[in-house]
């Protein structure tokens, strides 16, 4: 009974120590924003990397110094929590000032339109701490390498800018540089397929002649694919431009999977059997039941030095070089050249990267009351001298044009002559990447093959790719149907303009704009529909 | 006798003022809830059409109902009732027109079993009232998308369906149907490999008629130039390469081009693509230009 009163009154101790924590917490937040002519901006991110924090530590540190009597407070939030937290914080009417956007789920438009600030008429005027670069002057927009265009930055379904980014991202394949001098010396990382393979044997057997634990290809279920996939693709290169009808030098799931429903590629087409052939031979050099592991537990046998090579983006490179014992470089994914004697007939070349988009991008929060103190910060951030120490500082890429790539980030800078990739059978879709997944053992085991690959995905794999094409209509016509509300009342707010809101002109544009869209979608939609009902005959 | 007369004058001021107010108010009120619904802020619209009367507000009401997350046969079935009650009182105003074209909308695109030939009939009832107006031009071209890409249709008839609309392009007056159009009959010409030199000339009317979205624009561009490359107009192909390489220097296509372009020879008018260790400044997608 005693014990139990003691229990009791330690919890209820606790309880009120955790209360009056929380109220002094709370009581200090509001008295620092309360106080006069002072301005406490708050913004939070998902980015946990140590180089990270510390460089929007920094840069806050900086803005503060520039502009006293305004306090930046970072507010980093663990990744697996972050989305309910953002939601918590944007429902309760709590959120910071500035939110990194993304994790919003299905419903990313009505988030971002019911909670977040349209940048449109912002990003068209340019940023003022540009002045002196070679970018002054230029709208805002114009200022990114991808004029903001992807992502979360522009939503095409709300015709409005909602975010701006600090970064963005390249895969490449990284070695343990002392392993390799020790093993090869000062010989070249590989420059092609033929020659990434002759590595990893090299590596394989050296394991086998010392008795050590060493692979070539440290792999998880999110690392395996980022280097098959894009190795597999290069065998697709050739064949994508028989499939696609359109001349566009694009493709996209939609003209894939149609095509196979069409009967224009089928698993016995050559091209496929070379895409099998080759990702078999890569994952042949991961360790086996890599798709059972996790991309913390491929990284860490990377790190412990048990594995020559890993594949991942850029976002790892602070991390790596942090954590590693040992020194770090990277190489671009290898891809069979076009005279490779195995795989070259396939091939056109490597995937071009001048597409990739921006991210690690921050919106304003519709209710933040210090709107305009927000947008000056994140114009500082992205300024083309600030964004320049940012990648400094983080060991990430910048997002801003012109800014010069960091020495150390320069093996991430995008290729630009290259070609356009090809495909793997995992982009077709959610059902068609189950369908591969589940009998992916038979392709990448040690007792498995091609033939037995083939076999086990045959009986699904139409039924799969059709319903992923189903799943793509559907989207479209979530779209459109979207469209016609939006377009709807753009045409009404048209004729009769409100204060505040857009001009004339920029509305004539955005109708222009979702008008050509939708009609666009429809039409994919109703070709998706028509060759739908034609398997389903 | 003069003040009774006096009084009632005043009342009747006093009242038509109030309504005048009233009215006013109204109409900032609808206003203020298109601007919220066209960026996308349905929630705060509805609220606002459903608190006033008039053919306006029910027409904001209808488009409400079809912006709801969930769309039921008995909020589609009032959304009918509300947009057929502004045709009855006037079928041919702009309301009345509005009307029409999502009584067509609704039945193509946001029943959960589309009923095309309802839609069609609402559009050919737009396009004989007011051939004319945008939004009848617009039925045009969403009459298009349905009968070209019917189901069940030989390869033979769905040609003879496209040559149909291909005829009708040069009755349009608004820009935006010219271009829709265009593309339409340019992107199923491909899709049913129907006759290049047609296709391309749809291309490049729609290049002519204004593309609104940068990332279309580009794909206009490749289109023309491979289509020209393969009907042996290399001049045209020449021109293309040139437009794409300079508006285009950060897309993934540039280096394809670039090769397209040298295998053709002549001055070459443009720019180098970017270095590899810098990142080069672009166009944006959504510039429009």
């Amino acid at each position: 009974m005693k014990r139990e009163r003691i229990g009791n009154g330690i919890g209820l101790a606790l309880l009120l120590a955790c209360f009056g924590f929380s109220l002094v917490g709370i009581m200090t937040r509001e008295r620092e924003e309360s106080q006069e002519g002072a301005v406490t901006l708050r913004f939070a991110h998902w980015q946990l990397e140590g180089k990270l924090r510390d460089a929007f530590d920094t840069l806050a540190r900086e803005y503060e110094a520039l502009h006293p009597g305004v306090r930046v407070k970072q507010i980093a939030i663990p990744e697996r929590v972050y989305p309910q937290w953002m939601r918590t914080q944007l429902v309760g009417e709590m959120a910071p000032d500035i939110l990194q956007l993304g994790m919003m789920g299905n419903n990313e438009d009505e988030m971002l339109a019911r909670f977040f600030t349209p940048l449109t008429a912002v990003v068209d005027e340019p940023n003022p701490y540009n002045e002196g670069t070679s970018i002054e002057g230029m709208p805002w927009r114009e200022t990114f390498v991808d004029g903001l265009s992807g992502g979360y930055n522009y939503r095409p379904n709300l015709l409005d800018y909602y975010g701006v980014a600090l970064s963005l991202h390249t895969v490449r394949v990284y070695y343990n540089v002392d392993l390799w001098k020790e093993l090869f010396g000062d010989a070249p990382v590989p420059a092609n397929y033929g020659e990434f393979i002759a590595r990893c044997d090299d590596v394989s057997a050296y394991a086998k002649r010392r008795g050590v634990s060493l692979i070539p290809i440290a792999s998880s279920k999110n690392n395996g694919p980022m280097l098959i996939d894009r190795i597999a693709s290069s065998q697709t290169q050739r064949l994508v431009r028989k499939i696609v009808r359109q001349n566009a030098l694009k493709n996209g799931a939609i003209d894939i999977g149609l095509g196979y429903l069409r009967g224009d590629w089928d698993l016995d087409t050559p091209e496929i059997g070379d895409l099998f052939a080759i990702e078999r031979e890569v994952a042949m050099r991961m360790q086996p039941g890599y798709m059972q592991v996790s991309r913390e537990d491929a990284a860490f046998h990377f790190l412990q030095g048990r594995a020559m090579f890993i594949t991942t983006g850029s976002w790892d490179a602070p991390s790596f070089r942090l954590q590693a014992t040992f020194n770090i470089d990277v190489f671009n994914v290898p891809v069979p050249g076009r005279d490779a004697p195995r795989f070259g007939r396939n091939v056109l070349g490597p995937a071009s990267e001048l597409g990739v988009n921006t991210g690690l991008t921050f919106g304003v929060t519709r209710l933040s009351t210090q709107r305009e103190a927000a947008l000056d910060f994140l114009r500082y951030l992205t300024s083309s001298r600030v964004n320049a120490r940012f990648s400094e500082l983080s060991d990430w890429m910048p997002a801003v044009a012109d800014v010069a790539v960091p020495r150390s980030l320069q093996s991430f800078a995008p290729l630009s002559d290259g070609y356009i990739n090809g495909f793997s059978l995992r982009a077709l879709g959610g059902e068609t990447k189950r369908t591969i997944d589940k009998n992916y053992h038979l392709l990448s085991g040690p007792y498995g093959s091609i033939e037995a690959f083939k076999e086990a995905i045959l009986p699904e794999f139409k039924t799969a790719v059709s319903k992923d094409m189903a799943h793509q209509a559907r989207i479209i016509l979530e779209n459109v149907v979207r469209q016609d509300i939006t377009l709807a009342a753009n045409r009404q707010v048209m004729g009769q303009p409100t204060e505040g809101a857009y001009s004339v002109a920029d509305i004539a544009l955005r109708i222009g704009k979702a008008t050509e869209a939708q009609n666009e979608q429809e039409a994919t939609h109703a070709w998706l529909t028509e060759i739908l009902s034609q398997v389903q005959r | 006798m003069i003040t009774r007369m006096v009084l009632i004058v005043g009342v009747a001021w006093v009242s038509s003022a109030t309504a005048a107010w009233s009215g006013d108010a109204a109409d900032v009120a609808l206003a203020e809830a298109w601007h919220n619904a066209s960026i996308g802020r349905g929630g705060e619209a509805r609220e606002v059409f459903e608190r006033y009367e008039g053919r306006a507000a029910q027409l904001g009401q209808a488009l409400s109902l079809l912006g709801a997350q969930t769309r039921s046969v008995k909020s589609l079935t009032r959304a009918v009732e509300l947009l057929s009650g502004i045709m009855e009182d006037d079928a041919g105003d702009e309301l009345g027109l509005a009307a029409c074209y999502y009584l067509g909308r609704i039945e193509q695109v946001h029943r959960r079993t589309p009923d095309l030939p309802a839609a069609m009939a609402h559009y050919r009832r737009l396009r004989a009232t007011n051939p004319i107006h945008p939004l009848a031009e617009q039925a045009l071209v969403k009459m298009g998308i349905i009968e070209i890409y019917a189901p069940d249709l030989s390869i033979d008839e769905r040609r003879k369906v496209w040559t149909g609309y291909t005829n009708e392009v040069g009755s349009l007056v608004t820009s935006e149907a010219r271009r829709d159009l265009n593309l339409l009959l340019a992107q199923a010409g491909q899709r049913y490999r129907f006759d290049p030199e047609l296709i391309l000339g749809f291309y490049l009317a729609v290049e002519q008629a204004g593309v609104a979205r940068s990332a279309l624009k580009a794909d206009v561009y490749v289109n023309i130039l491979n289509l020209a490359r393969s009907l042996g107009r290399a001049d045209l192909c020449r021109e293309y390469c040139g437009k794409f390489m300079s508006g285009y220097r950060r897309d993934n296509r540039y280096h394809m081009v670039s090769e397209i372009r040298r295998e053709l020879g002549g001055a070459n008018d443009a720019g180098a693509p970017p270095a590899t260790a810098t990142i080069a400044p672009t166009k944006t997608a959504e510039e429009g230009g």
